[in-house]
């Protein structure tokens, strides 16, 4: 029987080699351990001996021919022997799989295996940025008999509801979230199998490798996808992120964080220029020095300019401009001043402050603070915020209680608050608690504005100057009268435009008949 | 391996006995008498040897009291650096060095200045006026002529001579800019090349290797001279001086080599003083008794040993006349012991407290500095008066010269704050030097016809053929083939170049490098050495300083190891502790290995790239290995040179074109960019490259990511100009390398990275090497070596998280202190 010399393996990493010369030729005699051929590899030279004894009968290389390790060479055998069947043949295993591999997929085994015959069915994923899905109803019960394309159960995302469908036939072993409960996609919901046959292995939390529940492979068109997530207030962020944000302008702050540990990286930023968000302030033009002065905020202005904006940037704020006839007011103030002594320092700015004391009460949303977007807290009592221009800038000191209090006390207090305001000294606790504030520009003959709203309150009273206008008297004659103006700037989350009118209405009336107020 | 060595069972198993020739010790018994009447010696020579003794002892007597008083003769002066004086050794120096001249090279230890002054007066001597002026006023341009010239006119040039060396040698201690080594050498570094006077080392033994390759360098390069290894008592316990005396040994010159196949021109001599530092080498720390001996458990020649008595100089010298003439007719190496005596301490700070008062008086009285005049007196040769006038004239001589080497208006220090690189400019020389010698190369066949050259030549050079099919793999010219066709082309150019390393010839390299080329090269450019790793590495950096260029092998990097001071004081240190006036062309080939475990699969770069004076290349593509090899092997500084053993059989898959066939260099501290991308920069050392590549690939087919992806394929130096320019672009970078992570050189250029690009960086630099474990089996490869999942796992959880991606193991900042906590 004739017997096939095979290329011998000459390394663990040698997988093929060069004949280099046959030492032999078809129908010499030879003995095992002759030399056959020589063969190279790109290291080294070798001899291969002949492992059979009998006639060379057929070599299946020439020289120079590359050949695979392990496959047949040549035949050596008896004269005249068929030998066909070595030729191209080989010793090599079936499945010469890598050393390596084998402890490899070792190691990759799931840790338990989840014997069963029963089978899961997951929470399918109703869309790529669907994470999780509430369980509507259950349409079978432990025990039913269900076929594959029964409908098992409802889910609903916060867009739409599905009915899912069993993957599995056989009986409904076990429910595993019940109706209302949040399931993640992917997730097992319930078994499905032979009756009595255990699925706790599918259990969630089970730590079993599903096959079935791979996520679907992302493709690189996901790659901007992140998840919807706030910014955090805090966040780390990169210097990359915040060169690119300084670059632009922008408060990198403001992006979301979408690194490791929620860091704002470089993406983050990019996302929020291209989201278009404004920056912090226009960027100045390039000029020549001493054109301009670069000026960091005090403290104080920093509070005004977060609170304002806060103020503008989160609530629905209109104004409703109006004006009354001051003539009364200004009668009375005239009488106050000659009346000399402490009343003579009551100015039109305390009238006003006492003529909405003791008007807001009777429009409550107006003397409010807002909590959150869905409540508010009505005050019983008026706590006046009046805005006071300091060096170091607004200042809105409050005067509590001021329903309880007269116009001379008012006045004082008034007085006392700016001044403690001007020199800096003031309490901070004296700087909260309002329930509505008042505003006066009228000294500065401004003749209508927007005052801003000082959150959480939810309205303020904006004092303009005064102008004379002209009005047809009863008698038909044109009569000139000094108006006053009032802005009122509300929340219209808190307040609607018909009830804020008829706060300035029955505000411009009380102050039309100032004397008639004061008797109340 | 040489198969023409037949190692016979019947021979080697043959019963027998092993003998031994007799050693002799101090046998030499003539009186200062018979010698003058035999005329072998004048009575001006036997005065010059007194005269000689005399210099040497006072400038040690000059040191000590610098070092223990700060004065001397009136001359205050503060030098802290170090004083391992040889104070009472003076007779065995002079002896030695009498019938020495400039082509014989001496190497010394930390223990020599007796040794420098007796060999630079010897060869003064022996030189006319004319060679001495020569090389006075051409060593450092004449800057330390001038300043001897400034202590006055002598009565001839010999005795500006003497002044000469005696100045350049104190400057050089003193660390004085005027010093033979710009001070960068001192008290335990100082030489002197123009008269044979070659470094002393201040690693004990660390000459040993040393001195053998310059003797190699002399035999292969038929250079006049023979070599003097000084080495003490103490270094003759070290492992390395047993391998050089091995390596000196070795059969092959004989057995094998066609050509220079005389002796090693080498002398080993041992300066017995009978203590290490405080250990007493005879009856404490070792075991020779007579340390002669030693050479009988090396070679049957038994190196012709002796010991002979080093306290009286006419012994010495006979018994040099006898060993100089082995060595210049082919039949060293040689040793000899020689007994002397310190009566200083090891250093200034050494309290004696190992040996009495008594034994150092015992040896005062036999001190030659008294014995050797008083035998000249009874002989006649000299009177009292004239020894004490010769006394006057040293100690006048001296006094002039320490007060010039002191004076910084004379002999400034290098000025530190003026030029604050003046130490940067001497660690590399960057010279480009095609060949060190102009004869023929000696080869035995033309280039054109080496069957191994015509072989590398007509493979395919890129991994596509021209028919756009993919090469087989037996056909590619690979990473292994570029290095080969450099070392081909060098070995033909320069009649220098030596390879040597385990198992290089016959073999050809256990990754066969050199395979086929001992076709081409006969065994005295081509051999295997010993399984000695300090000794390849020493012989080499002997070889390379001595004006040959060597390339040497170790054969996994784990030896390192082995070769450690060899590779980390001896190789880095002397191009700039010679000031520039030595070269170090010295190539060492390094293989990283894998599948062979923790001792033979370790990545050292970073130990290399720490120590300074080496360069450092570890090429990754066939094309990189071509063009740094093609540098290296021009260039006369010292390159470790690592190699993967993983990517030998890699063609070239990024070169555009594949490697050219054309000689071409790559500038050693450039780096290679292999793709380009916009996302993130990925950097790597060695094979990890092609698992970098896989990981880049992902990136891009699956998360839309295109990476930077740079090879740093020159460790040192390494221009970080490309590395900034992607960093700065991509925001991010990913560092990968096979070395244990922990104290990487990749941690290196992180920390760089970090300070020049902060504002750009979008997240830290990650580093991703081995884990800082042992290297378990190779089955177990993926769990330790960075693998592509690892760099996509890093990615995703510390520089930009990756949709859906799920990473395969994560490191969170709790496991990574614990880990550190662990210190694995």
């Amino acid at each position: 029987m004739a017997n096939a010399v095979i290329m011998p393996k000459a390394g663990i990493t040698v997988e093929s080699c060069i004949i280099g010369t046959w030492e032999k030729k078809v129908g010499d005699a030879v003995k095992i351990g002759d030399v056959l051929f020589t063969y190279e590899t790109d290291k080294a030279s070798f001899e291969c001996e002949s492992t059979a004894e009998g006639t060379l009968l057929e070599i299946f290389f020439e020289e120079g021919d590359e050949v695979p390790c392990l496959v047949n060479v040549c035949a050596v055998g008896n004269p005249g022997e068929d030998c066909s069947h070595l030729r191209g043949g080989s010793s090599a295993p079936a499945e010469a799989a890598p050393a390596a591999a084998a402890p490899a997929a070792a190691a990759a085994a799931p840790a338990a295996v989840c014997n069963t015959l029963a089978k899961a069915v997951i929470m399918p994923k109703a869309g790529i940025t669907v994470e999780s899905c509430i369980i509507g109803s259950w349409e079978k019960k432990v025990g039913d008999q269900v076929k594959i394309g029964d409908i098992l159960f409802t889910y609903e995302t916060d867009k739409a509801s599905f009915e899912c469908e069993s993957t599995a036939e056989g009986e409904l072993l076990e429910i595993f979230y019940e109706e209302g409960e949040e399931v993640v996609c992917m997730q097992n919901v319930c078994a499905v199998g032979p009756h009595g046959e255990d699925c706790s292995c599918l259990r969630p939390g089970a730590e079993v490798v599903v096959a079935e529940a791979a996520p679907v492979e992302q493709a690189a068109a996901v790659v901007e996808e992140t998840p919807a997530a706030a910014p955090v207030a805090g966040a780390p962020v990169s210097p990359r992120a915040a060169k690119l944000a300084k670059a632009h302008g922008i408060d990198a702050s403001l992006a979301t964080g979408t690194g490791p540990n929620g860091r704002i990286i470089e993406r983050d930023v990019q996302k929020l220029i291209a989201q278009g968000v404004q920056p912090k302030a226009v960027a100045a033009p390039v000029a020549a020095e001493d054109e301009y002065e670069d000026v960091k905020f005090s403290g104080i202005r920093r509070a005004i300019s977060k609170s304002m904006h806060t103020s503008l940037s989160t609530m629905a704020q209109l104004t409703h401009n109006i004006s009354f006839d001051a003539t009364q007011i200004l009668a009375y103030r005239k009488a106050l001043k000659a009346a000399g002594d402490e009343y003579a320092g009551i100015t039109l700015g305390d009238i006003l402050l006492y003529a909405v004391s003791r008007t807001v009460l009777n429009h409550k949303d107006l003397n409010a603070n807002m909590l959150d977007d869905n409540s508010i807290r009505r005050f019983n009592h008026v706590n006046l915020g009046v805005a006071v221009d300091t060096p170091r800038g607004l200042m809105v000191p409050t005067i509590v209680h001021a329903d309880e209090m007269s116009l001379l006390e008012i006045s004082k207090a008034v007085k006392a608050l700016a001044a403690e305001c001007r020199e800096g000294n003031i309490s901070p606790d004296k700087l909260s608690g309002a329930s509505f504030t008042v505003s006066n520009l009228g000294s500065f003959g401004i003749e209508s504005f927007t005052p801003v709203i000082n959150p959480p309150q939810t309205g303020i009273l904006g004092v303009c100057g005064t102008v004379d206008r002209v009005r047809k008297g009863a008698d038909g004659s044109i009569q000139l009268y000094p108006a006053m103006g009032l802005s009122l700037t509300y929340d219209h989350r808190a307040v609607d435009g018909t009830p804020a009118s008829r706060f300035l209405q029955e505000l411009c009336k009380n102050l039309e008949n100032f004397t008639t107020l004061l008797a109340k | 391996m040489p198969k023409s060595l037949f190692v016979d069972p019947s021979a080697v198993r043959a019963p027998g006995k092993v003998t031994f020739n007799d050693i002799p010790v101090n046998q030499y018994n003539k009186t200062v008498k018979e010698e003058l009447d035999s005329g072998k010696y004048t009575k001006e020579d036997l005065i010059r040897i007194f005269r000689d003794m005399t210099i040497l002892r006072e400038f040690e007597t000059m040191l000590n009291l610098i070092k223990t008083q700060g004065s001397y003769n009136g001359i205050d002066h503060t030098y802290p650096g170090p004083a391992h004086l040889s104070t009472g050794q003076e007779a065995a120096c002079v002896g030695q060095a009498y019938l020495l001249d400039e082509n014989d090279f001496a190497f010394g230890s930390h223990r020599s200045h007796s040794e420098i002054l007796a060999k630079a007066l010897s060869t003064i001597n022996k030189m006319s006026d004319e060679q001495l002026m020569q090389v006075m006023e051409s060593f450092l341009d004449g800057k330390c002529l001038r300043s001897t010239q400034k202590l006055g006119e002598t009565k001839n040039v010999k005795e500006l001579a003497i002044r000469f060396i005696l100045y350049g040698t104190l400057a050089e201690i003193f660390a004085r800019e005027t010093g033979f080594h710009m001070g960068m050498g001192g008290s335990m570094h100082a030489f002197f090349l123009p008269f044979g006077i070659y470094p002393n080392n201040a690693i004990v033994g660390g000459s040993g290797t040393i001195s053998t390759g310059a003797a190699l360098y002399k035999k292969v390069n038929n250079k006049k001279g023979i070599v003097v290894c000084n080495i003490g008592d103490a270094s003759m316990a070290r492992g390395p001086v047993w391998e050089a005396l091995n390596f000196s040994a070795m059969d092959q010159y004989k057995t094998l080599w066609e050509s220079h196949n005389d002796g090693m021109p080498i002398l080993y001599n041992i300066f017995n003083n009978s203590y290490g530092m405080g250990d007493q080498t005879r009856g404490e720390t070792m075991g020779q008794g007579v340390m002669s001996r030693i050479a009988s458990g090396v070679s049957p020649t038994q190196f012709h040993a002796e010991t002979i008595d080093g306290y009286n100089p006419l012994a010495v010298i006979d018994a040099m006349e006898r060993k100089l003439h082995l060595l210049r007719n082919g039949q060293g190496p040689v040793m000899l012991e020689t007994i002397t005596y310190r009566f200083s301490g090891h250093s200034v700070s050494d309290q004696n407290a190992y040996r009495t008062k008594e034994e150092i008086d015992a040896w005062k009285e036999v001190d030659p500095i008294i014995t050797y005049p008083n035998s000249l007196i009874e002989a006649g040769v000299l009177t009292q008066e004239e020894v004490d006038a010769i006394l006057a004239e040293t100690s006048a001589r001296m006094t002039m010269i320490c007060k010039a080497a002191a004076d910084p208006a004379i002999s400034p220090y290098c000025d530190f704050d003026k030029d604050p690189a003046v130490v940067e400019r001497l660690m590399f020389s960057n010279q480009k030097v095609e060949k060190f010698d102009d004869r023929e190369p000696e080869v035995t066949v033309p280039k054109e016809e080496a069957e191994g050259y015509k072989k590398i030549k007509s493979k395919e050079r890129s991994p596509i053929g021209a028919d756009g099919k993919p090469v087989s793999k037996m056909k590619l010219y690979n990473l292994r083939d570029a290095l080969s066709e450099v070392i081909y082309d060098r070995f033909y150019e320069d009649p220098t170049l030596i390879a040597y390393g385990e198992d290089c010839r016959d073999w050809g390299g256990a990754f066969a490098v050199y395979r086929g080329m001992m076709d081409a090269l006969p065994h005295c450019r081509l051999f295997n050495s010993p399984l000695a790793e300090g000794a390849i590495v020493g012989t080499a950096v002997g070889y390379a300083l001595s004006g040959g260029r060597a390339l040497v092998e170790l054969m996994y990097a784990d030896f390192i190891g082995c070769a450690g001071d060899e590779i980390f004081n001896q190789m880095s240190k002397w191009q700039a502790m010679s000031a520039g006036i030595l070269k170090m062309p010295l190539v060492l080939r390094v293989s990283v290995g894998s599948k062979y475990g923790a001792q033979h699969s370790q990545d050292w770069t970073a130990l290399c790239a720490h120590i300074p004076g080496l360069k450092v290349c570890f090429p990754a593509t066939p094309w990189e290995a071509k063009g740094l090899m093609e540098t290296a092997l021009m260039g006369t500084d010292p390159v470790v040179f690592f190699e993967s053993q993983r990517i030998y059989d890699v063609g070239e898959q990024f070169h555009e074109g594949g490697v050219p066939a054309e000689r071409y260099e790559i500038t050693i501290g450039d780096t290679n960019k292999v793709r380009d991308g916009k996302d993130i920069t990925i950097l790597t050392i060695g094979a990890a490259l092609y698992r970098a590549m896989d990981a880049a690939k992902t990136l891009s087919e699956k998360y839309g990511m295109e990476a930077d992806v740079i090879n740093i394929h020159s460790l040192v130096p390494l221009d970080y100009t490309k590395i900034v320019e992607s960093v700065r672009k991509t925001g991010k970078v990913i560092l990968v390398s096979d070395a244990c992570a922990r104290g990487s050189y990749m941690n290196d250029v992180a920390r760089n990275i970090t300070e020049m690009c902060f504002d750009d960086l979008d997240a830290p630099p990650i580093v991703v090497g081995a884990r800082n474990w042992i290297t378990p089996p190779y089955e177990f490869d993926e769990y330790f070596f960075p693998q592509a999942s690892w760099i996509l796992d890093t990615i995703h959880e510390k520089l930009v998280p990756l949709a859906g991606y799920e990473p395969k193991s994560s490191c969170g900042e709790a496991e990574q202190i614990r880990r550190s906590k662990d210190g694995v």
